[in-house]
């Protein structure tokens, strides 16, 4: 069994045949693992692995297990969803956390929180993981409560959720579209399990701000199923042996630590930029203190003396302030007349008056990306040299180009992180799929993408994960989850083997270029059902 | 090392109300953020008056709206001079109930010097009105000062820059919308082209580095890393961040970026892209400068070309420095001409050279400083060059002439009465035919009127309605329909036509967007004139390459049926009023009915070619975006 993957890719690369035939073979295996209702246990084979990626909606919840040195290791990976999105799957969270419970026995041996993020959070509920037992957490170095840099970034996370939650409030009444859209961001941050709306953010943010929010809430529920402090990750700083299955090792790649980011004071905008995987970056504070002033005038950003200044309120004050305001900018309807040819000088339209506030959207959007960026990046290998299972969070560019900065100590030698990427077998798509989230280029560039994956013997069993559920990101939302783009790109370089949240097991089908040697092995790996997809790993 | 931190800038006198108001400009400096109106500043106090205006303050906010003013003021009178024209802002338009639109006259662009508390500042399309931001410096490093404010306002490039977005949207108001990688990054590549040389153009700006650089501006690149830094001073980086050169991290040098001709083959950002394009323009810039400088060196140092050590005489770096801006005034107005040579939608870089080309041609038919030679060769080295160019030369890159097109599209050349017939005024059920955007109905008869250059701007653009009307029924239903379908406009002859072309009273439509007069004073000092004409067709496209086919098929399409995207096509025309000529027909592409053409912006839109700006949205959002600029301009850094 062990070898047999990569052998049938190289004999079946020479014939090809009709993918029809391979669909209505995939439907009659599409076989529920779970049928009668008590969770079948999960039964990796010695030094390989098990995925069971589960259906819980556009989030991400992940239980591995490995084969162990006694017995399997289970290895949670984050547990939330976008509310709402479940309600396109024909599960619920409940079911998902009732089947981890049932698997493990109550026992995870380790459980792994990628970034605070609502839809990789949320599920982790007093209530459904009451009695549980975690054994480790990990978080990434974010976590740490010692860690300078951690702190400073935490303290200037929460002036951005203040501001952003400011600024959704005042755009709610003059602009509700760009107040939903930025609730809806915003509700990442702050987690829960109620749909986004801006008044339901306005009261949950602020708590949030200071450090109460549902997000929180999550990770100490998490926190509190283990009796060992949580274990803080920081990239490249040593392989660790998996506990209880010492041939699994483990790789951190991201989120980039970077201790000049302490002396580097300039809020570098946006994601994206090329040195630093977390920006650090922190919303402008003039923005947030005219956002926190709430209308009234003499904030600490204030351009001018008042000398200089007329507050809005008085210009009715001066006759002839006021007669020029109200011919040029005007305050009534400011409405075009019917037999007019040119418009009126106090046109409504020209007025300017939340203008400043739209910039919320980039900033919430910019907040989002740091938290994406902050993400704990694992890649798991089984057996020294042998195949790796990538778990990438929703990483976005800045953390993928840190992920090579340096190769790893390995006793005496090191292992390179591109010869180590090459092993990739299975990828945890970063982000849903979205733009940024997955590096495209080329095997020689310098930065990681996914050329890097899966290369030379272990192209033929590459194999992808997205979570996303395409038809509740395109709704409301409006996300454009997973991009066309990248899902295309991967559905060629897995030669069909990429599951979906939204897309039933029996409806994956070969990609048009792939071997059916290949794509009928990788059948014999991988089931599902409505609760989720397992997926089996042999080692090499 | 700033040499120059104060320059007087000339503006033309006019009447000006408190703001400062004129005829072109209103700033109306309220800051939202702040809860505040500061004082307008009255310009034509005469205490002001007496010393040119108010001193350079940055603590005095009436002082910025002088410098918004002046600057904004000279970019119009840069465009007015190339373009030979008044300068229009886009029309504001107005949707009835019942469909259809309304354009209304916009005489003033609105300019907000405080608007925004952002790094950020940009054009408005929908408000027609420039937006400038404020922030404070939270870097700390030998050029800055944290906590100190940076007023966007009061940098010069970016008010030329945004004044430029302004002025092109009012040209060509299809040219923010992204349906192939070339036209948002031309949008910003060419306000930063106009913010560059208009920099450059101010007399003594350029004695100081030449003095100090001993004259070597094109060897060692000065030029090109000062031009950079302009961009750089307010905090924004604007297209000319990377495209000129960089500083080497481990010399710490600077080191300008060679040409490359696959640049643009892996660019899709469009600062990026657009960076390119100043690249070359730059480069074209560069290499003419080399050559008009040459015999000053040769003189100043009896013939060896090779300079003493130490400073240069005070004399020749004055000489230099006029050639300089001499060269870069030439260049401006080049660039800016280019935009009346270029077809209405869809803009690309070649489109742009090809333009530039043939409108220095026609205004100047010999070339005698090789400015069009530069053009060319800077550009082939920066691997710009029209799609399916058959060759690179002057004489190939221009646009045809209307009897070169009309032979090539196998029509009969129009015979002199024919052109005669627009100048005919239209019956009045001819001018009931053509239908207006205007809400009130113009004065009677509807007549083609080239002869209105001066005078009221809001007359100027009455007699553009007027106009496109008359050259409307010319071109469907009367003298001028051979010329259409050489410009490759699709009109209904009776043969089958996919359901989504857009319609108007059951006929195909075909949209006379402006016409307006162009009067340019030659090299030899004679004047020309042409009649720029765009027409436009629009289709409705569909995201899945399926559902157009069947929807191509249907007999008719739902009025409410609009479709995922627009395909557009259409020519722009330049014709001569004076030798009843038509001087230049630039073609999009394809036409209506390109299937092709169709398919190719589809996939550009939609799968891939044009990239999300975030994580989270679809990239065709931005095909709709309220303020288009507000973005981008952010993501210039």
């Amino acid at each position: 069994m062990a070898r047999k993957a990569p052998r049938a890719k190289a004999k079946a690369s020479k014939k090809k045949a009709p993918t029809k035939r391979n669909k209505k073979k995939a439907s009659g295996r599409n076989k529920p693992a779970n049928t009668s209702g008590s969770a079948a246990k999960l039964a990796p084979p010695a030094g390989g692995a098990i995925v069971r990626m589960y259906r819980i909606g556009h989030g991400d919840c992940f239980l591995l297990a490995f084969g162990g040195d006694s017995k399997p290791v289970h290895v949670l990976i984050d547990c939330g969803y976008k509310p709402g999105s479940p309600g396109f799957l024909k599960s619920t969270p409940d079911d998902v956390v009732a089947d981890i419970r049932a698997v493990t026995n109550d026992k995870i041996d380790i459980a792994i929180i990628t970034h605070e993020h609502q839809d990789h959070v949320n599920a982790i509920t007093k209530k459904r993981f009451d009695g549980l037992k975690v054994d480790e957490v990990w978080f990434a170095w974010t976590e740490s409560r010692e860690d300078k840099l951690a702190k400073r970034l935490r303290k200037k996370y929460g002036d951005n959720v203040r501001a952003l939650v400011a600024a959704s409030n005042r755009l709610a009444a003059s602009d509700p579209a760009q107040a939903r859209r930025i609730s809806e961001l915003i509700a990442l941050e702050i987690g829960g399990e109620m749909e986004a709306t801006p008044t339901r953010i306005a009261a949950a943010g602020t708590m949030a701000a200071e450090g109460g929010s549902d997000n929180k809430r999550s990770m100490q529920v998490l926190r509190g199923c283990s009796s060992k402090d949580p274990r803080c990750i920081y990239p490249h700083k040593e392989i660790i042996a998996l506990p209880g299955a010492k041939s699994v090792r483990v790789f951190a790649l991201g989120p980039p630590y970077d201790e000049d980011l302490l002396e580097d004071l300039d809020p570098h905008d946006g994601e994206g930029f090329p040195k630093h995987g977390l920006t650090g970056g922190s919303i402008a504070p003039s923005f947030a203190a005219a956002v926190n002033q709430n209308g009234k005038s003499g904030d600490a950003g204030s351009p001018f003396s008042a000398r200089h200044s007329i507050q809005l309120e008085r210009i009715s004050r001066d006759a002839a302030v006021s007669r020029w305001f109200k011919a040029h900018y005007g305050t009534g309807a400011g409405k075009v007349g019917t037999h007019d040819d040119e418009i009126p000088s106090a046109s409504k339209f020209r007025r300017i008056d939340n203008d400043w506030l739209l910039a919320a959207e980039h900033l919430a959007l910019a907040m989002g990306n740091d938290t994406n960026n902050a993400s704990l990046v694992l890649a798991f290998e089984l057996g020294k040299g042998g195949k790796v299972l990538l778990f990438a969070g929703d990483a976005q560019r800045g953390n993928w180009a840190s992920w090579a900065a340096k190769p790893f100590k390995d006793g005496e030698g090191e292992v390179e992180v591109r010869e180590l990427l090459g092993r990739t077998v299975l990828y945890k798509t970063g982000h849903h799929g979205s733009h940024n989230a997955t590096l495209t280029g080329n095997e020689m560039s310098k930065v990681p993408n996914l050329a890097w994956l899966g290369r030379g013997r272990y192209a033929g069993e590459f194999t992808a994960m997205i979570t996303a559920v395409r038809k509740w990101a395109d709704g409301k939302a409006g996300w454009d989850h997973p991009l066309k783009a990248i899902k295309t790109a991967l559905m060629e370089r897995c030669g069909g083997r990429v599951f979906q949240t939204d897309t039933d097991f029996a409806r994956m089908s070969k990609h048009d270029e792939a071997s059916d040697r290949s794509w009928n092995a990788f059948q014999q790996c991988a089931s599902g059902n409505n609760l989720y997809f397992d997926y089996r790993i042999d080692p090499d | 090392m700033a040499g120059i931190s104060e320059i007087t800038i000339n503006v033309p006198w006019e009447d000006l109300q408190a703001g400062p108001i004129g005829e072109y400009i209103e700033v109306v400096d309220i800051d939202p953020a702040s809860n505040a109106l500061y004082r307008p500043v009255d310009l034509d106090d005469p205490k002001l008056l007496a010393q040119d205006g108010l001193a350079p303050s940055q603590t005095n906010p009436q002082f910025h709206q002088q410098m918004v003013y002046a600057v904004a003021m000279t970019t119009i009178g840069h465009f007015e001079r190339a373009l030979g024209r008044v300068a229009l802002w886009s029309s504001r338009r107005e949707y009835p109930k019942g469909g259809g639109y309304y354009e209304y006259f916009v005489r003033r662009l609105r300019i907000y010097p405080h608007a925004l508390r952002d790094r950020n500042a940009y054009y408005s399309p929908s408000k027609k009105a420039l937006l400038f931001g404020y922030f404070p410096i939270e870097v700390k490093d030998k050029f800055n000062t944290p906590g100190t404010l940076v007023f966007s306002c009061l940098s010069h490039d970016i008010i030329a820059h945004e004044t430029t977005h302004a002025l092109l949207d009012g040209v060509h108001p299809r040219f923010n919308v992204p349906v192939n990688e070339d036209v948002l990054a031309f949008h910003e590549a060419f306000a930063d082209i106009v913010a560059l040389f208009q920099h450059f153009s101010y007399p003594g700006v350029l004695r100081d580095q030449i003095a100090r650089t001993r004259g070597n501006l094109a060897n060692e690149n000065i030029l090109a890393q000062l031009a950079q830094q302009f961009g750089r001073a307010a905090g924004r980086g604007g297209a000319l961040r990377d495209a000129l050169g960089a500083e080497n991290p481990k010399t710490g040098k600077w080191e300008p970026r060679p040409p490359s001709t696959t640049a643009l083959d892996h660019t899709m950002e469009p600062h990026d892209r657009g960076a390119i394009l100043v690249a070359a323009v730059f480069g074209a810039f560069s290499k003419v400068y080399h050559a008009r400088t040459l015999d000053l060196f040769r003189i100043a140092t009896e013939g060896t070309g090779v300079l003493p050590e130490g400073a240069i005489h005070p004399d020749l770096a004055k000489r230099l420095a006029d050639e300089a801006a001499r060269v870069a005034m030439y260049v401006l107005q080049m660039c800016i001409r280019a935009i009346d040579y270029c077809p209405p939608v869809g803009i690309t870089f070649g489109d742009y050279l090809r333009g530039i080309i043939t409108a220095d041609h026609d205004i100047n038919p010999e070339d005698e400083f090789g400015y069009r030679l530069a053009f060319i060769e800077s550009f082939r080295q920066w691997g710009i060059y029209p799609r399916g160019m058959r060759t690179m030369s002057a004489e190939g890159l221009m646009w045809p002439t209307g009897a070169e097109a009309m032979q090539d599209a196998g029509v009969t050349t129009m015979k002199q009465d024919e052109i005669d017939k627009l100048f005919v005024a239209l019956s009045d059920a001819d001018a009931r035919k053509t239908g207006s955007r205007r809400p009130r109905r113009t004065a009677k008869p509807i007549q083609f009127k080239p002869w209105d250059l001066e005078g009221d701007r809001l007359k100027t653009w009455k007699d553009i309605d007027d106009n496109s009307r008359a050259l409307w029924f010319w071109l469907v239903e009367g003298a001028g329909k051979n010329l259409a379908k050489a410009a490759g406009l699709v009109l209904d002859d009776g043969k089958k036509v996919p359901a989504t072309v857009f319609r108007r009273n059951g006929r195909i439509a075909v949209e006379v967007h402006s016409v307006r007069r162009a009067l340019r004073r030659t090299a030899k000092g004679s004047t020309t004139s042409d009649l720029v004409v765009e027409i436009t067709q629009r289709r409705a496209g569909y995201f899945d390459p399926e559902v157009q086919k069947a929807k191509d098929k249907q007999a008719n399409l739902a009025k409410s049926d609009t479709g995922d995207f627009r395909y557009r096509t259409g020519c722009t025309l330049l014709i001569d009023p004076v030798s009843m000529n038509v001087r230049r027909v630039i073609s999009t592409p394809g036409d209506i009915l390109d299937n092709d053409e169709l398919e190719r912006q589809r996939q550009y839109i939609f799968e891939g070619g044009l990239s999300p700006n975030n994580a989270y949205q679809a990239a065709s959002r931005d095909m709709s975006s309220r303020e288009p600029f507000a973005l981008l301009h952010r993501h210039g850094g």
